[in-house]
């Protein structure tokens, strides 16, 4: 801890030279650098950049992508406010994502641990817990209507040995959407990864100097381990909010966004308007406002995570 | 010094071999033959596509060296016309594409087919004449022609002969000579034939009339809901004949159990499920409300079937029988290659050599007026070609797939008890007013002859 510290320290007291003006050798680096990242600039620039220029463009008027542009102003962006169809896909969406983040994040830690053990085959259970996050959505998707199927599915099967009732689960607005946050779970795969190069971040001395000090396992765990895994935890947090935000495959062929708009997500509605009803002009509009939110709720997580994101300790 | 000038240099000349390339690569969009015509079809069933093959073979063989490409294209949704959007846009569109006829008015009314219109009023052979008026219709947007009907079809009910008599109900209650049933008949026989076991779960039922082809639409129509008011240019999805549908589908999924009926259904039809064991076939369904495609099923798939097909149910005894229709329909899209011959072969295809090529062998109906009078080419339809003379069909409104989904989750959240039938329609006249609003002046007006 000490040694992590000083490092940090040495690093911040760097003796930082005036800026003077730059020599030939640096201008021609500087040309070099930016020549060799080039593709990426141009890619950004073309990939990235112009489509959100002209997404902000085309949202103020109304296209379907043939005709030209007829301007609206803010039309669209007023009509939204007014779309109940829009509401519907946000509540939707938050519920999606209220509850697969937070299971998530509980799902990858725990898989984490379970991948950390200190066993021979721990090889084994890595790769084991692993796979499912390699299949692709579409595929687990068709899996997943299987499993929930009320007559031969393997949950059905489940309850009722409970005695209880056969549900078609996907038929139902609320329980097709929990189906819907159950999959998510198979990709934790990912997260899991993350938080398991953060466990191996941690050095072991801390964890010597608790058992000296007589810490039992949970108290290691809140004190040792959860608090600095938060560099990864705010990671995974911000990827599963940014992820949640555009769900759209499950829903596009599990439920095609039904019953009753029950699991028509918003990035759904957004392909609908601009693919089904060629209203890509309010299709934009709501792109631009899942950009905003995605920036508020990303800004909102750094504000939060200042308070308990502890990046002093970990290597 | 003269090393770092070649290190520049390099550097020069690799960038530009980099962009170089990105730039052929952007330049190589492949430019068809001017004897080469590529189709995209959302007629994608393995024999749809054989009988398509059938139409494009002779079509090559009527015009030597001309090639056509078929490609099965469709889409998720209603109306879900993505690649079709960008194929456009690029400027690399199909030269004809086959489209469910229903959203030509969609497509049409943002920009995303040619005007046909004019080559029909220069060929001056009455085209439009040619075919049954509501696939015209169907086919036109404003009233000019922007699409060529190709096969239509036709809705009735379909009964199984073994399972009412298992019931106690003669089939011949159903005989079509006796005319359409009534609605309540035939919730009356459906009751007499669901059984369920000893937890309340279905395990065989008379009639789902959610189900299948007796979804919104088809209730609609029977109940003579209207869509549209010419006069006012709005939508009119609180009328009448949409209340008593909606009102239907609230009762029915209160007696029969909303949530047991579809549990019954995702057990008797789980997904990808073979098709030799519909619970049609099986027995497990008495009643469905179905078309005439589902005749060559049970030809392939139930072929000793005891079963029969009548009339839709109508309101009240003494009603007109009545059906409704559907098919597929030939576009060109916008800025699409070599209009010419493609003009011709959308003539072909969709004419009487072609529609008499894709019906053969096939429960299809042709929209080609004179092919109906032929009764050696419909002979295994039974009583549905009879029905197309009178058949209605979903107004071609420019909003069609707005509409449909949102009777579709109007009709899901009435049948789920989540929203009361008055609502619901509110819900869409809300959704679908607005954006039909943007259309008018619009008339559904029949299309020019």
């Amino acid at each position: 801890m000490t040694a992590t510290t000083e490092a940090t320290g040495a690093r911040r007291t760097a003796p930082s030279r005036p800026r003077t003006a730059w020599s030939p050798r640096e201008k021609s680096n500087l040309t070099k650098g930016l020549l060799f990242i080039s593709p990426w600039i141009v890619g950004t620039l073309a990939f990235v950049v112009f489509p959100i220029i002209y997404s902000v463009a085309i949202s103020l008027t109304k296209y379907s992508g043939m005709q030209s542009p007829q301007w609206l102003g803010l039309g669209n962006y007023t009509r939204m406010f007014k779309d109940p169809v829009m509401w519907t896909s946000i509540y939707n969406t938050l519920f999606y994502s209220g509850w697969a983040v937070p299971i998530g994040l509980i799902v990858a830690l725990l898989l984490a641990l379970a991948m950390n053990r200190n066993v021979r085959e721990v090889a084994f259970y890595r790769t084991a817990l692993y796979i499912p996050s390699l299949a692709p959505i579409f595929a687990l998707s068709f899996i997943f209507i299987v499993l929930v199927n009320p007559g031969t599915g393997i949950a059905n099967q489940i309850i009722s040995l409970f005695g209880g009732e056969q549900r078609d689960f996907l038929g139902e607005p609320t329980t097709a959407k929990l189906v819907i946050v159950a999959m998510a779970q198979l990709g934790a795969g990912n997260a899991a990864l993350i938080f398991l190069a953060g466990l191996n971040n941690i050095p072991q001395t801390l964890y010597e100097a608790a058992r000296i000090d007589g810490a039992s396992a949970f108290q290691s765990f809140t004190r040792i381990t959860l608090p600095l895994l938060t560099p990864a935890i705010l990671f995974n947090l911000i990827t599963g909010i940014s992820g949640g935000l555009q769900v759209f495959t499950q829903a596009y062929i599990m439920t095609r966004g039904g019953p009753n708009n029950g699991t028509l997500f918003y990035m759904l509605y957004l392909y609908r308007n601009a693919f089904s009803y060629a209203n890509l002009g309010y299709a934009s509009a709501l792109a631009i406002l899942l950009f905003l939110a995605g920036v508020v709720l990303a800004l909102l997580v750094y504000q939060v995570s200042r308070r308990f994101v502890n990046y002093e300790i970990s290597a | 010094m003269g090393s770092r000038i070649s290190r520049t240099r390099r550097l020069g000349l690799t960038t530009l071999v980099i962009l170089l390339m990105a730039m052929a690569a952007g330049a190589c969009t492949s430019q068809r033959p001017d004897n080469q015509l590529l189709v995209w079809t959302s007629l994608g069933g393995e024999i749809e596509l054989k009988a398509q093959n059938r139409i494009i073979a002779a079509f090559e063989k009527d015009n030597p060296g001309v090639k056509v490409q078929l490609v099965p294209k469709s889409g998720q949704f209603t109306g879900d016309a993505t690649a079709l959007i960008a194929a456009v846009r690029g400027k690399t569109p199909p030269n004809v594409y086959i489209i469910d006829r229903f959203t030509t008015a969609q497509q049409a009314s943002v920009g995303l087919f040619e005007n046909l219109q004019p080559r029909v009023d220069a060929d001056g052979e009455n085209l439009t004449d040619k075919y049954l008026p509501f696939a015209a219709g169907e086919a036109s947007y404003n009233g000019d022609l922007y699409a060529l009907p190709f096969d239509t079809d036709a809705r009735g009910l379909l009964y199984n002969k073994t399972v009412l008599r298992d019931a106690g109900v003669d089939p011949a209650v159903l005989d079509p000579s006796n005319g359409p049933p009534t609605i309540d008949e035939l919730l009356e026989i459906g009751k007499k034939i669901d059984q369920k076991d000893k937890r309340g779960n279905y395990t065989r039922m008379g009639i789902i009339p959610w189900d299948g082809q007796a979804f919104h639409a088809t209730w609609a129509l029977i109940n003579h809901a209207e869509w549209f008011d010419d006069k006012t240019c709005e939508v009119t999805f609180t009328s009448p004949g949409w209340e008593k549908s909606m009102n239907d589908f609230a009762t029915w999924s209160k007696e029969l159990g909303y949530r047991r009926v579809q549990t019954f259904l995702a057990t008797y039809r789980p997904p990808n499920q073979p098709p030799q064991q519909s619970p049609f076939y099986t027995g497990k369904i008495g009643m469905a409300i179905d078309g005439n495609w589902s005749l060559q099923s049970i030809r392939d798939y139930a072929p000793k079937l005891d079963y029969g097909v009548t009339y839709l149910p109508v309101p009240k005894e003494g009603d007109p029988p009545m059906s409704w229709a559907g098919g597929f329909a030939l576009t060109m899209p916008k800025g699409a290659p070599n209009q010419e011959l493609t003009w011709k072969f959308m003539k072909f295809m969709a004419g009487e050599q072609g529609q008499r090529l894709y019906i053969e062998g096939q429960s299809k109906l042709p929209t080609w007026k004179s092919l109906l009078d032929d009764q050696e080419l419909t002979k295994n339809q039974g009583i549905f070609p009879s029905m197309l003379k009178d058949t209605l069909s979903r107004p071609a409104l420019p909003v069609g797939a707005q509409v449909s989904d949102a009777m579709d989750a109007a009709q899901s959240g009435v049948l789920l008890g989540e929203i009361t039938p008055d609502e619901a329609l509110q819900q869409v006249q809300n959704r679908v007013g607005p954006q039909m609003k943007q259309f008018c002046p619009f008339t559904l007006s029949e299309p020019k002859g």
